[in-house]
């Protein structure tokens, strides 16, 4: 139970009087950040932080460790190229992208990790990536693996069992990618969804491979948030990837309340959904300014071994 | 700029774990509005949806007239209502004379066939005469599907809804990110339809959308107190758009319509100033 790093939701404190910046300036995002302004606001004064363009941009690491690339098979997707997604990170002031292709995650994963390798080197320091194995090509898997991490863009491995034949989790196709990953050490993110492997098989599998960082893919949604905080509060190697439920008003604070910041971080899907309504369900959550640093950044920059910002490093290599 | 969410409800909904754990009042919203910077609020009562449409209008009037100053003016109240077939609803032009009377200039439809909806049908033999009374006065028509994650929207039914009735500006709430294909040649076809925008779940999605048809096809939404009502705003906020588009879709296309509406005879001559305002417009277009 970690209940100092939430602020109080029915709060009245001034959002301009409290941000610690002696800005006078209101901020919505910084608001946001401290729990709620007074009420009886004048237009005038909404207008002013609705107006602020700090936000996002003025978090000192921005990390959206839950990202994809190009198209996919069953809804259009605009400015799916990696230059649409840079351009969207410009805008909410994301700095790092890790990114798993769509194709990846389903059609093909050699084609889908070679079109992160491209879009990584296209934006060095911007983009990092998840290798994507299909355990239905079992024989290949290590191969694939190697190949990935030769390359030091890719960070994490990015398992999808709903989109390859549901294959289960624990089975002995992707026996190759647990071994691998608690030899190096290298953080796994899987997908979990209703009707998938049951929670209890994320947990028997933290148990086993205690040196994996285990990325909860969308936090566990589908099973109940209050049946993953039970599963995951005496699992150190177990992280939230908030991707998805942070659409939902009040899941941050839940979360955090529960389980503390410390293994939470934002993910957006990016461009399979919109980021910023990922983002703004973190950056205007009822939860302090620290708490929201860990989840937004400083959680997956140990994750994944960022050394420093890579902000906004200029054009295209 | 100002913000006017087309799409927030009050009361306490049956089952939406684990987050909302107390009634919303009127109260409440406003004072969320207040912390992330929203002005006002098209509002309708959870018991409309998930009791009874009658039930909970009488509900939301009466939580609204009750409010504190400060609250109730920046609130409008949003009247969901059913075809009168079944005597659970009034005939249609009473229907809408009540709501008028009452101060209420939005509606709001559940016409999905699964558990969350009210469960009747668009076509005109089931929901013509209600949708031509709404027409006739203007009223813009929030429709929602109930859709989640990877619903799709019956299209067919939501062709014949804005074809037979080119004069109700409809809102199609909660689209999802994965309609654009079949959704784009509905906007692109029909003038009165509009989307509500943190429903509108696609990447660089307002964006394409406006540059296709228009900023003024889009209306800001954002599902509160389900949903992030901050993320809605961030999604506007941050879009790679004109401030002029901005506004459109933040305030500006909602206030229009809402100011359209047909309350009567005086009014009605209003209201027909402000069609001719919206046919100058798209001429300017």
């Amino acid at each position: 139970m970690r209940a100092d790093a939430v602020t109080s939701a029915a709060g009245t404190v001034d959002g301009a009087a409290t941000n610690g910046t002696g800005d006078a300036r209101v901020d919505h995002m910084t608001a946001g950040m401290t729990g709620g302004v007074t009420g009886g606001v004048t237009d005038g004064a909404v207008a002013e932080r609705a107006s602020g363009k700090a936000g996002p941009t003025d978090w000192p690491l921005v990390v959206d460790a839950h990202c994809h690339l190009g198209a996919f098979r069953n809804f259009h997707i605009p400015a799916n190229d990696i230059d649409g997604m840079v351009r969207v990170m410009d805008l909410l002031g994301v700095d790092v992208a890790v990114v798993a292709a769509h194709a990846g995650i389903y059609a093909d994963y050699r084609f889908g990790n070679d079109q992160v390798k491209a879009a990584a080197a296209r934006h060095p320091g911007r983009v990092l990536g998840y290798c994507c194995i299909n355990p239905n090509y079992a024989a290949e898997v290590r191969d694939e693996l190697e190949r990935c991490f030769a390359d030091p863009a890719f960070r994490g491995i990015k398992l999808h069992p709903e989109l390859h034949g549901d294959y289960p989790l624990d089975g002995p196709a992707y026996r190759p990618v647990w071994e691998y990953a608690a030899e190096h050490r290298v953080p796994v993110l899987s997908h979990s969804y209703f009707a998938g492997d049951p929670l209890g098989v994320f947990a028997a599998l933290a148990d086993e491979y205690p040196t994996i960082p285990l990325l909860l893919g969308h936090a566990g949604l589908d099973y109940g948030l209050d049946r993953v905080v039970d599963v995951v509060a005496d699992r150190p190697n177990i992280h939230l990837d908030l991707t998805g439920p942070l659409s939902w008003d009040g899941v941050v604070e839940f979360l955090v309340r529960e389980l503390g910041p410390e293994r939470m971080v934002f993910g957006s899907d990016m461009p399979f959904m919109n980021a910023a309504l990922q983002l703004g369900g973190c950056v205007y959550a009822r939860v302090d300014g620290a708490a929201k640093e860990r989840i937004l950044g400083v959680n997956a920059a140990a994750l994944f071994g960022l050394d420093a910002p890579a902000r906004r490093t200029g054009a295209p290599a | 700029m100002r913000y006017l969410d087309c799409n927030t409800f009050i009361g306490r909904p049956a089952g939406h774990r684990p987050y909302i754990t107390r009634a919303v009042t009127a109260a409440d919203l406003v004072a969320e509005m207040d912390r992330v910077g929203v002005h006002e609020a098209a509002v309708y009562h959870v018991l409309a949806h998930e009791y009874a449409p009658e039930a909970g209008n009488e509900l939301l009037l009466r939580e609204l007239a009750g409010a504190a100053g400060g609250v109730r003016e920046r609130l409008r109240p949003v009247g969901v209502v059913l075809p009168p077939h079944t005597g659970e609803a009034a005939e249609p032009e009473p229907l809408v004379a009540g709501l008028l009377a009452s101060g209420v200039r939005m509606a709001r439809i559940f016409p999905s066939s699964d558990m969350a909806g009210h469960r009747f049908s668009l076509a005109p033999w089931c929901s013509g005469e209600l949708l031509a009374a709404l027409e006739r006065v203007r009223m813009p028509l929030a429709v929602d599907f109930t859709l989640f994650r990877r619903g799709e929207p019956p299209w067919r039914e939501i062709h014949d809804l804005v074809e037979c009735h080119p004069d109700l500006p409809v809102i199609l709430m909660d689209v999802q990110g994965r309609n654009n294909r079949t959704l784009y040649p509905l906007l692109k076809r029909f003038a009165n339809l509009h989307v509500q925008s943190a429903g509108f779940n696609v990447h660089h999605g307002l964006e394409d959308l406006c540059e296709r048809f228009g900023a003024h096809r889009v209306v800001f939404g954002s599902g509160y107190p389900l949903r992030s009502m901050g993320g809605a705003l961030l999604q506007l906020d941050r879009a790679g758009l004109p401030a002029a588009d901005r506004e459109l879709i933040a305030s500006g296309t909602l206030t229009r319509l809402l100011a359209d509406v047909r309350t009567g005879t005086a009014a009605g001559a209003d209201a027909d100033a402000g069609v001719e305002t919206k046919e100058a417009a798209a001429h300017a277009r």
